[in-house]
């Protein structure tokens, strides 16, 4: 098989490194990185897994092997490739949650929360009814703002925070950027209304928690699936990462005297609500 | 309020672009969302502590509050913090006390800016007119009741009021303010900001004016332009610099005149002096994801005042400097452990020819540790102490040891204990104006700091179902070698103004805040304090004679503090865009210790009604309101500490605000 990187920062190597380990030494895997231009070579492979939004672009481009796209969120695994015949065959493992485990998360973080303010901007694609059924079903209902430009950020942050309990980060970096993450999380500080981050660099910067999957999780979940085909020859629909992992920020939580529960605990209760790991 | 659309009508499937992508940065690769680096935003000094697991009482004044106050200065809002006084010696000089003053130069609470300590030499008192800070750039106000040495330092014997303005990030955009009101109230207040990729900033301009209390024998307006900047540099995701200036300069007037000296038949002129007050501060803040933070700062703060009156020299005027160097260290050593260390070094200079012979410095230096220690997710204790020498050669451990267990996460308990000093101001251990006919100072004698030995036991308590929060304590503090006059006979012979540590003072008493939220847009704070005071002369006064005197103050001691004070502060947002609200301040029978007559029973109220229009923090939104001050009594008294000022009355006054955002 071959293993095309989008990229060669650490997340693409941690990956690297934990699918080496996880495949049996009968499955060959020889890596190429998108940015090196080493064409050619890919045509003989069994199976292509692409590592990220441009390594799955590249690789659908000229598809001569059935082709596992990881580590892409489903928005742009969809924007690509929903509708589209990619003749030897395609499936992906996303990088995000599903929005019913993100909303379980949520409301074993904070069971109390009544309504979920949300920020998109005009360029966010996101599939929101999953989202508004979810937060629906466990009694909320969702505060969303629109950001017509990053100069406005200022006034739709005051005006969904004014009306919101928590503020839950979305995939879109034209809201949530570097640059942006300070206000953000300044302004949401002072409505005393938790941010709910989409990475463990959200919780170091001051979020309130995050779910999410880590590189090596997806590797895993890629390494079984790679088994899988070398046994049957067949792509498996594309799926959600199945493991996830918690991060809680205690300072934060302390400091707006929210009451965490554990992360057994939260796990405990997203279980109950259908939205865990099985 | 703007009340953001509710999603659910538009269950849709996506979310489709609107404009043109030109009003946006590029974007990246999708994973790239869930894998980008941030700096430290939220990191240990950014975060508040909370109530329930501070070492101390503390009331917290926010934003929302100091509106619904409807105070046009920061004085007036120290009134929603229970057993606090605030008082005026003139319409210019507001001060605020907590459990009882001596005098206007109230000297017995840290004030702190930012970080930055405000109260000034030579006589430790706070000019709340001059400061370089504009009431609406406070973000909230932070007041530990009860000595809190161990992590403040110098003065904060019987309290810190802590004063934490808004972020540079905080003002996006352009407003200008304007306040019109009777007695002479004016202000004009201009604010500027943005915030940026690595660069925030925010500009505040005000100009502000009144003619002070309607009693026309003292000359009390004033008139102030202020400036503060405050910018905030990201140098990478974990180091930035804070910077901050501000200028105030002002026309006060002086003068009483009724104010006759049967020694000297001397009558103080009404006239004008200039006041000039500045500062800079630089705080680099390295803050690391696993919570620990690194803390250098410097500040320089200055204050001047000139009187053209010819009194014995030519011109009557000071300057005072004070430069701070600070250094804090925050480890977090993961859930159950929290150490802050850090050291200050001060020079305090006052340059008084009045006051002093030559000019004054004092050179402090402190070290301080801090230690929270989480046993279980119940019990949690806070321990620390400082070291300080205060320059004049004393030398002395304030250490403070705290319990809070938490009942259950909602019901907490606490039971703490300190010990604080108050070093002499340069004023009590330097005075010299022996120059003088009347009431000379010239202290002879060596003055010992104050000491405080503090005992408190509190309970905060929240009922989240009906809304309800409530926290209350009881308290024992015992002040000893309580520094005060000491009347000596100086060649010449002059009866001549010493300072000795003559008096010791024991208070008890309970405070509480009862707050309820019963809606959305209903809210109720509810302060009580309930207090008592003993003294009792314990040290040697110069003259025999003058021990009675010093037993009336004994004697008249208890009522230096209100046996029953409190406030209400209620808030009702009556619709989307009309805001009331109404305070109630209530103070019992007091006397402030120099004063020629007790203060009787004061009660006010305050309105404020509000109306905000356009979209909120975007151009062309803003906010008329209109306040009345003491609106249902024509008067009260006041602190008055002159005969002439026996009518010193607070009249109504009634002021309207109008905002625009650009």
């Amino acid at each position: 098989m071959t293993l095309l990187l989008g990229d060669s920062s650490a997340p693409y190597q941690v990956f690297t490194e934990i699918l080496r380990q996880r495949l049996p030494a009968s499955i060959r895997v020889s890596v190429q990185e998108l940015a090196k231009e080493e064409n050619g070579s890919a045509g003989a492979s069994d199976l292509v897994v692409a590592v990220g939004m441009k390594a799955a672009e590249s690789a659908t481009s000229d598809p001569r092997s059935p082709i596992l796209a990881v580590m892409v969120p489903k928005s742009g695994y969809d924007s690509l490739f929903l509708g589209k015949k990619i003749s030897p065959g395609i499936s992906a493992i996303y990088l995000d949650q599903p929005w019913e485990r993100q909303v379980d998360f949520l409301y074993a973080v904070l069971p109390e929360v009544e309504r979920v303010g949300l920020l998109y901007s005009p360029e966010t694609r996101l599939e929101v009814s999953p989202l508004l059924n979810s937060v629906a079903s466990h009694g909320g209902s969702v505060v969303a703002q629109s950001v017509q430009s990053a100069e406005r950020l200022f006034s739709s942050l005051e005006r969904v925070l004014s009306g919101s309990d928590v503020l839950l980060a979305i995939p879109d970096s034209r809201i949530y950027n570097a640059t942006s993450i300070r206000n953000i999380l300044l302004t949401s500080y002072r409505h005393e209304v938790p941010l709910i981050g989409l990475s463990q660099g959200y919780v170091n910067a001051g979020a309130l928690a995050a779910i999410f999957t880590l590189p090596e999780q997806i590797a895993e979940q890629a390494a079984k699936q790679i088994v899988t085909f070398e046994q049957r020859r067949g792509l498996a629909a594309p799926s959600y990462p199945e493991h996830f992992t918690i991060s809680l920020n205690k300072q934060v939580a302390r400091s707006l005297e929210i009451h965490l529960p554990s992360e057994s605990e939260i796990r405990k209760r997203m279980r109950n609500t259908g939205g865990a790991e099985r | 309020m703007i009340v953001p659309f509710q999603y659910r009508q538009f269950s849709t499937v996506i979310l489709i672009a609107l404009l043109p992508h030109s009003a946006w940065a590029i974007e990246e690769s999708g994973e790239q969302n869930y894998f980008r680096e941030f700096p430290v935003v939220l990191s240990a000094s950014r975060l508040k502590q909370p109530q329930s697991e501070a070492p101390n009482a503390m009331t917290v004044i926010d934003r929302e509050m100091i509106v619904a106050s409807g105070a046009r200065n920061v004085v007036e809002i120290l009134r929603l913090v229970p057993g606090m006084y605030v008082g005026y010696d003139s319409g210019n000089v507001p001060f605020a006390s907590y459990h009882g003053a001596t005098d206007q130069y109230a000297r017995r609470m840290q004030v702190l800016i930012d970080g930055r300590t405000v109260y000034l030499p030579p006589v430790g008192g706070v000019d709340w007119l001059d400061i370089p800070l504009h009431i609406g750039d406070i973000e909230r106000i932070e007041v530990i009741r009860g000595p809190a040495a161990a992590s403040h330092g110098a003065n904060s014997l019987q309290g810190v009021i802590s004063i934490i303005t808004r972020d540079a990030a905080s003002t996006n955009g352009a407003s200008v303010a304007l306040t019109q009101g009777n007695g002479g109230i004016s202000e004009v207040t201009g604010r500027f900001g943005q915030s940026g990729d690595d660069l925030d900033y925010r500009l505040t301009l005000a100009n502000r004016s009144d003619h002070g209390y309607d009693l026309k024998i003292i000359n009390d307006g004033s008139r102030t332009n202020q400036l503060n900047l405050r910018s905030n540099y990201r140098l990478n995701s974990q180091d930035s610099i804070d910077f901050q200036l501000g200028y105030s300069d002002g026309i006060r007037g002086v003068g009483n005149t009724a104010r006759f000296n049967p020694v000297g038949g001397f009558t103080e002129p009404p006239r004008e002096i200039k006041t000039l007050s500045d500062y800079l501060q630089i705080d680099w803040l390295r803050a690391l994801p696993d919570g620990n933070e690194f803390k250098l700062n410097y500040y320089h703060i200055s204050r001047s005042y000139l009187d053209n009156m010819p009194v014995v020299i030519d011109k009557q005027g000071y300057q005072i400097h004070r430069h701070e160097l600070g250094l804090q260290h925050t480890l977090s050593q993961g859930e159950y452990n929290r150490l802050v260390w850090g050291a200050n070094v001060r020079r305090d200079t006052a340059d008084d020819p009045l006051t002093f012979r030559s000019p004054q410095a004092l050179n402090v230096f402190q070290v301080f540790v801090h230690d929270e220690m989480r046993f279980t997710s119940s019990l949690l204790a806070n321990v620390g102490a400082m070291y300080e020498d205060d320059g004049m050669g004393h030398r002395n451990w304030s250490p403070r040891a705290t319990l809070n267990y938490h009942v259950t996460p909602e019901h907490t308990l606490r039971a703490g204990a300190s010990i604080a000093y108050r070093s002499p101001m340069m004023f009590e251990q330097y005075s010299d104006t022996s120059y003088l006919v009347s009431r000379p100072f010239k202290n002879v004698r060596s003055v010992n700091p104050e000491k405080i030995v503090s005992k408190e036991i509190g309970y905060m308590g929240e009922f989240k179902e009906t809304g309800i929060s409530l926290d209350a304590r009881i308290y024992q503090d015992r002040i000893s070698d309580y520094i005060f006059l000491d009347p000596y006979v100086a060649p010449g012979p002059v009866l001549t103004f010493g300072f000795a540590n003559l008096l010791a003072e024991s208070h008890e008493g309970f405070e509480s805040t009862f707050k309820f939220r019963w809606s959305e847009r209903s809210n109720l704070v509810f302060n009580y304090a309930h207090q008592r005071v003993s003294c009792a002369a314990t040290g040697t006064m110069t003259l025999a004679a003058m021990v009675p005197r010093l037993q009336t103050y004994v004697n008249q001691c208890p009522l230096l503090v209100p046996a029953d004070s409190g406030s209400i502060l209620l808030t009702q947002q009556l619709t989307p865009r009309l805001q009331f609200s109404t305070g109630y301040y209530h103070q019992e029978k007091v006397q402030v210790l120099d004063a020629q007559w007790p203060q009787n029973l004061m009660r006010r109220v305050d309105m404020r009604m509000a109306y905000t229009f356009g979209h909120q923090g975007e151009s062309g939104s803003g906010e008329v309101s209109f306040v009345v001050q003491n609106a249902f009594q024509h008067n009260y008294t006041e602190y008055s500490n002159v005969p002439q000022k026996t009518g010193f009355m607070f009249n109504r006054r009634l002021y309207l605000n109008a905002t625009l955002e650009f």
